[in-house]
């Protein structure tokens, strides 16, 4: 037996990871390879041949390419929609149109290829019951451990490129609501 | 029901394992991570046991979490086009306002 199945899990684990380098931590410390990692990672999911998955992991990997076809798009729609829609007196509705165009086909494709009937619905019921009862125990062991007793440890100062990047930030906010 | 429990079995270490990996992905001096750490190994070994015995005989560890975390992962994508009929009604909300 091949071990190419490490190479869906390596994807998915990249896909997090990209997203989490991308998007969390403070803004001055967001990796730039975030993205292009999760980008990556989606290839690797993408491409990884199938003879080495197990059957659950063919039928999630299946999922996963069918789910891509529409929520690509779906994704793309809703960022130009977003884009064009109303906000402080401008309008831009050839965006807004095109953005719904994108939208509807992307429907339109998740209608005619997407097997919505074909999954099972408590499954998807028992994953999402075992997700919250994660968030809750990680709520849970936060709360203990935030209520034990703290050190008196000081916390150190901004550092000078901290200084300087709440400055342009502020200058920056500034200088818009001036215009 | 077996397959069921190894959904959820499945769904702990997807939970647990997401945590883990955002939390080294997106570490920043500012954060400590050892309680999210901590109860997520915690609710990873939970997750490992539970698998282990709703799998059939015979199978390893590693193919009792592989089956049942990629159960997990189809259930929750089984989820996404629920979840795009809500953006899109969101989209629709926010195309259809009145400019202020």
């Amino acid at each position: 037996m091949t071990e190419w199945w490490l190479q869906w899990w390596i994807g998915l684990i990249l896909i997090v990871s990209g997203f989490s380098m991308g998007r969390m931590g403070p803004a001055f410390g967001r990796a730039k390879i975030g993205y292009p990692l999760a980008f990556f990672g989606l290839g690797l999911v993408f491409f990884s041949p199938e003879e080495s998955l197990l059957s659950n992991e063919k039928i999630a990997s299946e999922t996963i390419r069918q789910t891509l076809y529409w929520a690509v798009p779906g994704m793309f729609g809703c960022f130009v929609v977003a884009k064009g829609a109303p906000i402080y007196n401008v309008t831009r509705p050839a965006t807004l149109t095109a953005g719904w165009a994108i939208m509807l086909f992307s429907w339109y494709v998740l209608l005619t290829n997407y097997d919505i009937v074909g999954h099972d619905v408590i499954l998807s019921v028992v994953t999402i019951a075992g997700l919250i009862a994660v968030f809750f125990l990680h709520v849970f062991s936060i709360r203990i451990v935030e209520g034990l007793p703290r050190s008196d440890e000081t916390i150190p100062p901004l550092s000078e490129v901290e200084k300087t990047y709440v400055v342009s930030v502020l200058n920056r906010h500034l200088d818009d609501r001036r215009d | 029901m077996v397959e069921l429990f190894l959904a959820f079995s499945g769904s702990l270490i997807l939970g647990a394992s997401l945590v883990l990996i955002n939390v080294k992905a997106a570490y920043h001096p500012y954060h400590n991570p050892v309680p999210l750490v901590a109860s997520s190994l915690l609710i990873l070994g939970l997750g490992l046991y539970l698998s282990i015995i709703a799998s059939p005989d015979g199978e390893t560890a590693l193919s009792a979490m592989r089956q049942s975390t990629s159960l997990a992962i189809n259930g929750l994508l089984a989820t996404l086009p629920a979840v795009f009929a809500l953006v899109t009604l969101t989209m629709l909300g926010i195309s259809v306002r009145s400019p202020e």
